[in-house]
């Protein structure tokens, strides 16, 4: 093979190879870093953890996961949020099944499940198991508190580094 | 805006992902529920699925048989699935009807060995293993009995040899004493004639003589006597060898009866592998259902790894997956004959216990093998309920082989046989049924062992087998499922025990009696012969006698002649009595 087409082949695989790594880091870098601000990375792990402590196959985490995805919050804290609270959620099967079983036994509401799951889609949801429900109900209880209390720390670190950095946090 | 529009970009392109490793997924999961529900290697070489009109097709389906992990419990070209997109959206997967195309039964397996199946329990063995020792004792004294026969000890016999070794001593004494008096006499014969004629010049030889006569006269006397005494006792020791054999052949005849050939046992000692081997196949399969699909029997609604579903007030628990009708249709092979099967499975489903129905299995073979089979799976109710029906009219069964080819075996002809299994399972595992096999031509050829291969063991077995043309077999089923108890009758064993035991017997007597007839005759002539011999040797020592008599006779008067002439010279008027006077 000549060396002037050895060369252009080198440099062809060269530019192929920056190409990856220009999208990848674009990726990185416009889709799961962007939102480093305290509401953005609060938001990621209050969902996070929604998600996390639920069983994977059914609908509700389907949804948890489209809202983590169109919230304007930190996808990468988001997901190592659920990574970790997926870790630690079999821990807790035994509350989450006593509350989503009290849930789901509530006479009261036998009709409007009885209704709810005859209709389609709905039994995907897995919300007649026992878990997702208490995992749904904890997930949504603990959010707002979460939330909260991921900003306020997000909020005070910002200021411990503006106090300690004259450059302002780039966005 | 930009960044919502990466975010959707980057989940549209995970949820294509998905969307296409659903095929996979699918496969996967039929692969992993079908080998978890069998329990032996699941294939399947390509998968389609059509979301528009809810249809899954299935090609290249490979399940491995248990017991051969190089050929297919069953092989099918195309499976075809179609869905209840209603019942799917409410999370059931509802398969009102489906087919299942170019089924084949035992091929050869074009995938992977198999490395899921879990080891059956050979019980086979173990239920056959208690009839073996009963059916060949029958044999060992059989053997036994005849190799006896040649070396048969014979009273007769034994009184044959010892009058053969009495009486020649005895009648050898008899000569030796003759011969004694003979001397005797000769030398007294040659004494007297030495003395002269003048009985008072030798006194002395005359008196002594005169008293020796005596006594040799008495001798002869008592010989004589013991002559005719031996005489007796001959005749008579003849008589008994003669009574002795009449009797032996008697007792012989009564004695020569063969141990009663259990027909039961023989039948069971020889096809106790045979049917066990089927029996114990079915109960396996029955077993191993049950062992592997426990789950499908429990009434509790089954829950994720986590929690537990809740079944609502007023509703009824349904099954996850239901397959109303599966159209089955194939072919196989049997003994390089082809036949196809067509048939339906209904109500199959992942929980039977929950479901409506009951999982009935109807297929029907045509061609070579014909066979229907009607099977019910009822796992509703507390106790599930499993019957199976299978009737096979023309099942072409290969050559076997029966017994223990180091002892005794029978080699049985292929043909043309009838099968009919009926099992009915309750309580969870109470096992009831039966199993027929009827084969209309049978031709059966006995195999020994060399070292039991004695003529005419081996002639006798062949003509007794021939007699057996047809073969009736009935396995009654009882136990568990886990102890199964199984009953076998057989007219194998009956008949063949029935003829064997006449054969051999009739053998067994014929041979005795030539063998006794021969070592009898034998001992007869030797009687004969000792006792011409010994009353030749009688009528020569009497002869002898006679003429010792005759001599003794005749020195009796010679003395008496010569004592005469004395008393003449010394009467009262003769001259030498004068003589004397003066």
């Amino acid at each position: 093979m000549p060396a002037t087409q050895a060369s252009d082949v080198r440099h062809a695989i060269e530019r192929s190879t920056n190409l990856q790594k220009t999208m990848a880091n674009g990726i990185v870098r416009d889709v799961l870093l962007t939102e480093r601000t305290p509401h953005g990375i609060a938001l990621a792990i209050s969902i996070g953890i929604m998600i996390g402590i639920l069983p994977k196959a059914n609908l509700v985490v389907a949804l948890f996961v489209l809202l983590l995805f169109v919230m304007r919050c930190n996808l990468i804290g988001g997901l190592i949020s659920i990574l970790v609270a997926t870790l630690c959620a079999p821990n807790f099967d035994g509350f989450l099944h006593a509350i989503g079983k009290s849930v789901l036994t509530f006479p009261w509401f036998q009709g409007i499940y009885r209704m709810l799951f005859s209709l389609p889609l709905i039994p995907w949801t897995g919300l007649d198991n026992t878990v997702v429900v208490g995992g749904t109900i904890i997930g949504i209880l603990q959010f707002f508190p979460t939330y909260l209390l991921v900003r306020r720390l997000g909020e005070n670190q910002l200021v411990s580094w503006q106090m300690t950095h004259e450059d302002p946090v780039p966005e | 805006m930009k960044l919502l529009k990466y975010r959707i970009m980057l989940l549209g392109l995970a949820s294509g992902f998905l969307l296409l490793a659903t095929n996979s997924f699918i496969r996967r999961s039929i692969v992993e529920s079908s080998q978890a529900v069998t329990g032996t290697s699941f294939d399947i070489a390509r998968i389609r699925t059509n979301w528009r009109t809810a249809r899954i097709e299935l090609s290249g389906v490979q399940a491995a048989d248990p017991a051969r992990s190089d050929r297919n419990l069953f092989e099918a070209d195309r499976v075809v699935l179609d869905v209840n997109p209603s019942a799917l959206l409410r999370r059931r997967f509802l398969v009102e009807r489906s087919q299942v195309q170019g089924i084949r039964v035992g091929t050869p397996r074009s995938a992977p060995p198999d490395t899921h199946t879990k080891t059956k329990n050979d019980t086979a063995t173990k239920l056959s293993r208690g009839f073996a020792d009963r059916g060949m004792q029958w044999f060992d004294i059989l053997v036994n009995e005849i190799g006896r026969g040649k070396s048969l000890s014979l009273e007769s016999v034994s009184q044959s040899q010892a009058m053969c070794d009495k009486w020649p001593e005895q009648c050898r004494e008899l000569i030796a004493e003759s011969a004694t008096l003979q001397a005797q006499l000769a030398t007294m014969e040659q004494e007297i004639r030495q003395a002269g004629d003048n009985p008072l010049r030798n006194l002395n030889p005359y008196q002594s003589a005169a008293t020796t006569l005596d006594e040799i006269s008495k001798q002869i006397i008592e010989i004589r006597g013991e002559i005719d005494r031996q005489q007796q006792q001959l005749l008579l020791d003849q008589e008994q060898v003669c009574t002795t054999i009449r009797n032996e052949k008697v007792q012989l005849t009564t004695e020569c009866q063969l141990p009663n050939l259990d027909g039961e046992a023989l039948g069971k000692y020889l096809l106790a592998d045979e049917v066990a081997g089927q029996v114990d196949s079915i109960v396996e399969w029955l077993r191993w259902g049950r062992q592997f699909i426990p789950a499908l029997y429990e009434h509790a609604v089954p829950g994720s790894n986590r929690g537990q579903n809740v079944i609502f007030a007023g509703c009824r628990p349904q099954p996850d997956i239901l397959v109303k009708t599966l159209v089955l249709s194939g072919g196989g092979g049997n003994a390089g004959e082809k036949f196809t099967i067509e048939g339906t499975l209904t109500n199959l489903s992942n929980r039977p216990a929950i479901n409506n129905l009951p999982t009935e299995l109807v297929v029907q073979t045509t061609g070579a093998v014909q066979t229907a089979i009607h099977a019910v799976m009822d796992a509703r109710g507390e106790a599930p309920k499993d019957r199976i029906f299978i009737n096979c009219p023309r099942w072409i069964q290969a050559e076997r082989q029966w017994g223990n080819p180091e002892q005794l075996a029978f080699i049985a002809s292929g043909g043309e046989s009838k099968v009919s299994i009926l099992i009915d399972i309750q309580n969870n595992s109470q096992l009831k049924g039966e199993v027929v096999i009827r084969q209309g031509t049978i031709m059966v050829t006995p195999r020994l062992n060399d070292r039991i291969s004695v003529q005419p063991l081996p002639t006798l077995l062949s003509e007794a087998c021939k007699k057996i043309n047809h073969l009736d077999v009935t396995v009654k089923l009882s136990g568990s499922l886990d102890f199964p108890k199984w009953e076998l009758r057989s007219n194998f064993g009956n008949e063949l025990a029935q003829h064997l035991q006449q054969t051999f017997q009739d053998a067994l007597t014929q041979q005795r009696l030539a063998s006794v007839d021969r070592d009898q005759q034998e001992a007869q002539v030797a009687v004969d012969a000792l006792v011409a011999q010994i009353s030749t040797q009688h009528a020569t020592i009497a002869k002898q006698l006679d003429d010792g008599s005759d001599q003794l006779q005749s020195i009796h008067d010679h003395i008496a002649e010569r004592v005469r002439q004395n008393d003449g010279v010394v009467q009262p008027d003769s001259p030498l009595r004068e003589v004397y006077r003066r």
